[in-house]
């Protein structure tokens, strides 16, 4: 096997070797950027709606105390508040969720779903659970969800939610009497759940690997044509010079060339060496003649 | 406003007194707050007249008591010892520390307490009485007419709301310190006409405005209206005819 073939082999597995690992680890990182940006985001949000919550408990309830007296007003509850924030904020980021979901709502829209009522459940079973976070399937595609729990640390929320009786009249003309009731103190009820599109930072993700990819790709190539063409200038050719003067000297023909270089190389030490020899050996073959 | 027999027109800062008649046109409204504890707001259109307000330097020393012929009242009482009454009709409301809305049409009344207690009593304007003195909570809603017999509800109906003066959803503000030293000048209007007066003549509180309004009767026209009407107000003939009443000499035998 001929020397270049040798040197593009080893060269090709280090690159392929070389690629494979790059590639995997690359996308492993990229990936896992883009799944914590999406956390990232999705704990913004979450922390957006907690604000909202504690702006609307402790700044704008105060505010309509009286009025609630005369009619009861959703946007004093923290929850409404919270949600409709963000349903203004779907108007223009579509993919973005953000719910309350409760097991026994007083709001028919807050009813858990089946798979929310799941991660309600673990929040119940293991109550040390600060968060919980998952990935689903949607229609718009996958999605991240971040889902904390909703625990009843405050007994002024039992006002509206422990019994009928007890609830304000003016909330059971709005949403009735058939829901919501029967919350106890430091009962988890629900559990705040923001989704996060993932299709975005997962196609940024990947197009980034994508590039990264070919780029490398590009940078071996270029490398493995360079080398093989440095090889041969430098190396191949005229070591294949050397070797066809070497091989006609060695068959008695004495006028097969010279072995001149002007380099100071390795391979210019040995064309100087064998020019050397070549003399040497002229000069031995006129003594045995004469 | 309506002071002794003048009109005024009511200017931020006017000082109230016993016996002002306070009338809320338009759109507006009137809010009186009283140093000595508790406040009111006049929703237009309504009519509110001062019978009691019993004040000495800055305590409250007996029952204010107002009389809202019709309109929209918000009180905010504050007066523990003393106590506030507004006449309604058919009904009275008795309040120390409440904050009750009242609406009054001839003939029938709402009272909505938005804290506190009160206790409905009759009206003491000499009609039908109606039920018992009864208290009512916070929350509670009352209502009564000359058809219909006091009903009362756990909260305040949707008609209700919605037929309120939407300043007396909230709490009553306080601007009393911003004018506690001005002093303001009232300029006097019109005098009462006998249509205006009409009312007060006839009305529960006739013996007072009996006395407040004899010198009206300066006014040819004003006298001549009562005088044609005497029979809806008896005791004023002795006012336009005391000569009438003057005790009769004895007849000297011949």
């Amino acid at each position: 096997m001929k020397l270049i073939w040798k040197f593009n082999l080893v060269l090709l597995g280090i690159f392929l070797v070389g690629f494979a690992v790059a590639g995997y680890v690359s996308y492993n990182v990229l990936q896992k950027n883009a799944r914590e940006e999406v956390l990232q985001h999705a704990r913004l949000m979450m922390e957006a709606a907690l604000a909202s919550r504690t702006y609307t408990n402790t700044q704008v309830k105060p505010l309509l105390e009286t009025q609630l007296k005369y009619v009861f007003l959703p946007q004093t509850v923290p929850a409404y508040a919270a949600t409709e924030q963000f349903n203004d904020l779907r108007k223009t980021h579509h993919d973005y969720a953000y719910k309350e979901a409760t097991l026994n709502p007083t709001n028919p829209r807050d009813r858990a779903s089946d798979w929310e009522s799941d991660v309600i459940q673990i929040f119940r079973q293991t109550p040390d659970t600060p968060e919980v976070i998952g990935e689903r399937d949607t229609p718009t595609g996958r999605s991240l969800y971040l889902a904390r729990p909703i625990q009843i640390k405050n007994g002024a929320c039992l006002v509206c939610h422990s019994t009928m009786e007890a609830a304000p009249k003016t909330m059971l003309d709005i949403y009735g009497s058939a829901n919501g009731f029967g919350w106890k103190m430091n009962e988890i009820i629900g559990a705040q759940v923001v989704s996060v599109p993932m299709t975005v930072p997962i196609s940024r993700a990947s197009s980034t690997f994508r590039t990264f990819m070919i780029s490398l790709a590009a940078v071996f190539l270029a490398t493995f044509v360079l080398l093989n063409v440095m090889l041969h200038t430098i190396v191949i050719r005229r070591v294949t010079r050397l070797a066809a003067i070497a091989d006609q000297v060695s068959l008695g023909n004495l006028e097969a060339g010279e072995f001149r270089t002007r380099s100071k190389d390795e391979i210019g030490v040995l064309t100087e060496a064998l020019g050397r020899m070549k003399t040497s050996l002229v000069q031995a073959l006129k003594m045995l003649e004469e | 406003m309506l002071r002794d027999t003048t009109w005024y027109k009511l200017v931020p800062g006017t000082r109230f007194q016993e016996g002002d008649i306070l009338v809320a046109a338009g759109t507006g409204q009137i809010q009186v707050e009283l140093f000595a504890g508790g406040t009111f707001n006049l929703g237009a259109p309504a009519t509110l007249f001062a019978a009691a307000v019993p004040i000495t330097g800055d305590k409250l020393t007996g029952l204010v008591d107002l009389s809202l012929t019709e309109g929209w009242l918000k009180l905010a009482a504050n007066a523990p010892a003393a106590g506030y009454r507004v006449q309604l009709d058919p009904a009275s409301v008795d309040a120390k520390e409440a904050v009750v809305v009242m609406h009054s049409t001839p003939g029938a009344m709402e009272v909505f307490v938005e804290s506190g207690g009160v206790r409905l009593g009759d009206s003491g304007t000499g009609k039908p009485k109606s039920a018992a003195a009864t208290d009512l909570k916070a929350g509670d809603y009352a209502s009564q007419s000359a058809e219909r017999p006091l009903r009362i509800e756990p909260r305040a109906p949707p008609t209700f709301v919605a037929a309120l003066p939407r300043h007396m959803i909230d709490a009553l503000p306080a601007f009393a310190a911003k004018y506690k030293a001005a002093r303001v000048q009232l300029v006097p209007g019109q005098q009462i006409t006998y249509a205006e007066a009409e009312p007060w003549l006839s009305g529960p509180y006739r013996k007072l405005f009996l006395k407040r309004f004899q010198p009206r009767l300066k006014d040819p026209e004003f006298r001549t209206a009562v005088d044609a009407h005497i029979a809806r107000y008896p005791e004023w003939d002795r006012v336009l005819h005391p000569e009438k009443y003057l005790p009769k000499t004895p007849v000297q035998a011949k």
